[in-house]
């Protein structure tokens, strides 16, 4: 099987005092579905953003397609947790979901056919009815949707998604879910996720993050293996669950 | 005469000259302002701005002691300017620092050299009009100078408007679509730079901020697109600078502040009219 994302022998800290890998690797396939779990402060999103080429490892190596993590722009759509966005940026929907067609071209501007991409992904995304809305006028759950077409758009090889329904509501949630299940042995998807449903249910993989990496195939990790990942008892948020806290805290 | 009358009067030259000063201005501040409020670096433009006076008073010095024709205050307004951009980027970027801090020490720094070189200069400068602006010094010199900053900043807007777009939207995303995102936020403190030192020769340091944000910050009430909001910010400041500059000769008031003011009016009224309007459709 085709290796789309490999680590190999990657070390990586923030500081000397905080190592967060050593010695790490693993190998995800083509048309693997994977999801990325762990406690906080296990190194999720460090794994996630040296897949980016967000952050470099100390050593070792970490290829994409045999290509440098930092230039797979054209090959690799992101979804970030949420977006630190200035509330007044005058932007809408549609020019967002255009960025992810910016690798394509060096300078300015967009052609017919990125403009159909961008349509497309839309419209997979549930939100073709908003191209011309301001994004600040979006809800939490339809801004995710905007950021899940942007990465779309560029009709990547590779999903990469960072607790990408931590912040929406339970009918985008659902809607995601199945927009991934489809996308399912298409695109090789990796998503950090805290919610057991994605992973027991959905997921062909789990690649268990805290301080180093294990892969389990779903199947294994019962709820029992998932409460020791996370070292013991309540630490497992179904974020559907208080969602509404969350939304009021934003 | 009044105003009207001295505008297509032959003598009235001076006016038009000052008038066509600061419509070629509007272009410019209007897209550099714009990208200064999206990405929410007004406190950067404001250090940039104050440490021209740096570059202003040592220019004045070495060029009157060692009577180097060459080293104008505009020279060192320029490179005072494009210095500080490059520290504020390369900082924020690389530093552990605190940025915020570090634009702090720009600010006062530039501040205190120009005025101790200033006050060193055997000459007398006229300290005021680098403070306060005064346009009706513009000569045709700056009025050229500006014209190519316009060119300069139309043509760099247009072709990287994409890219700009993403960068002052989301930083990460573009990193990871392989944009030199480092580069383009410097590059776009350079030209905010540029900006500030043709400004200075109309509104002057002080009250540079003021006419960098507040048209842009109005446009963005009723903007739906950065492009938009280019050009509405473009057209407000032409617009002000046109009737500020009409009411200062009516009045006598200084130009720069009398402009100032009238675009903080037209901020105000904006804002309390959206609310109204808001609380009118509730």
């Amino acid at each position: 099987m085709e290796k789309v994302i490999t680590f190999e022998n990657v070390n990586f800290s923030y500081n000397a005092q905080n190592i967060i890998f050593k010695d790490m690797g693993f190998n995800i396939y083509k048309g693997d579905y994977v999801a990325i779990v762990g406690p906080n402060g296990g190194g999720k999103s460090t794994l996630l953003k040296l897949a980016l080429g967000l952050l470099r490892p100390n050593s070792g190596t970490i290829s994409i397609m045999g290509r440098s993590p930092s230039s797979c722009g054209d090959l690799v759509g992101y979804v970030p947790q949420s977006l630190d966005f200035d509330k007044k940026f005058p932007i809408r929907v549609r020019d967002i979901v255009l960025m992810g067609r910016m690798t394509k071209h060096p300078f300015g501007f967009y052609s017919a056919s990125d403009k159909e991409f961008a349509h497309s992904a839309m419209k997979k995304a549930g939100i073709d009815n908003l191209g011309n809305s301001l994004f600040s006028t979006l809800s939490g759950g339809q801004r995710q949707r905007v950021l899940i077409a942007r990465a779309l758009a560029s009709d990547p090889e590779i999903l990469l998604l960072d607790e990408p329904t931590s912040n929406v509501d339970p009918s985008s949630e659902t809607h995601f879910h199945s927009l991934l299940e489809s996308l399912k042995g298409e695109k090789t998807i990796l998503t950090v996720s805290h919610n057991p449903k994605i992973v027991c249910s959905l997921v062909d993989k789990a690649l268990c993050v805290n301080r180093g990496v294990k892969i389990h195939p779903a199947c294994e990790l019962g709820s029992d293996a998932l409460l020791d990942l996370y070292s013991g008892d309540a630490k497992i948020v179904d974020h559907s669950l208080n969602l509404n806290s969350e939304e009021a805290s934003l | 005469m009044n105003f009207f009358q001295m505008l297509f009067s032959p003598e009235g030259y001076l006016l038009r000259n000052v008038l066509l000063a600061g419509i070629f201005a509007a272009v410019a501040f209007g897209v550099v302002g714009t990208y200064i409020v999206v990405n929410r670096i007004t406190y950067i433009a404001g250090a940039i701005a104050h440490s021209v006076l740096g570059g202003i008073g040592v220019a004045f010095y070495f060029g009157t002691v060692y009577q180097l024709s060459w080293l104008t205050p505009m020279v060192g307004a320029v490179v005072a300017a494009l210095l500080s951009a490059l520290i504020i980027g390369v900082v924020s970027i690389y530093s552990k620092e605190r940025e915020d801090t570090i634009i702090s020490v720009i600010w006062v720094i530039g501040m205190a050299l120009g005025i101790i070189f200033i006050d060193l200069t055997p000459v007398p400068v006229n300290v005021m009009s680098y403070l306060f602006g005064n346009i009706l010094l513009v000569s045709s010199n700056d009025i050229f100078a500006m014209l190519a900053l316009d060119f300069f900043v139309i043509i760099f807007g247009i072709l990287f408007y994409n890219r700009i777009l993403s960068i002052s939207f989301d930083k990460e995303y573009s990193q990871v679509k392989g944009v030199k995102v480092n580069l383009f936020y410097i590059a776009l403190l350079c030209v905010t730079a540029l900006a500030i030192v043709i400004l200075v020769r109309v509104v002057g340091i002080v009250m540079l901020i003021a006419f960098l944000t507040l048209p842009s910050a109005i446009a963005g009430q009723f903007s739906s697109s950065l492009w938009k909001m280019m050009i509405f910010s473009s057209l407000i400041s032409a617009l002000s600078v046109f009737f500020g500059t009409a009411i200062s000769y009516e009045t006598s008031l200084p130009t720069g502040a009398t402009i100032v003011i009238l675009i903080a009016i037209l901020y105000l009224f904006v804002i309390l009219f959206k609310k109204f309007i808001k609380k009118n459709n509730h």
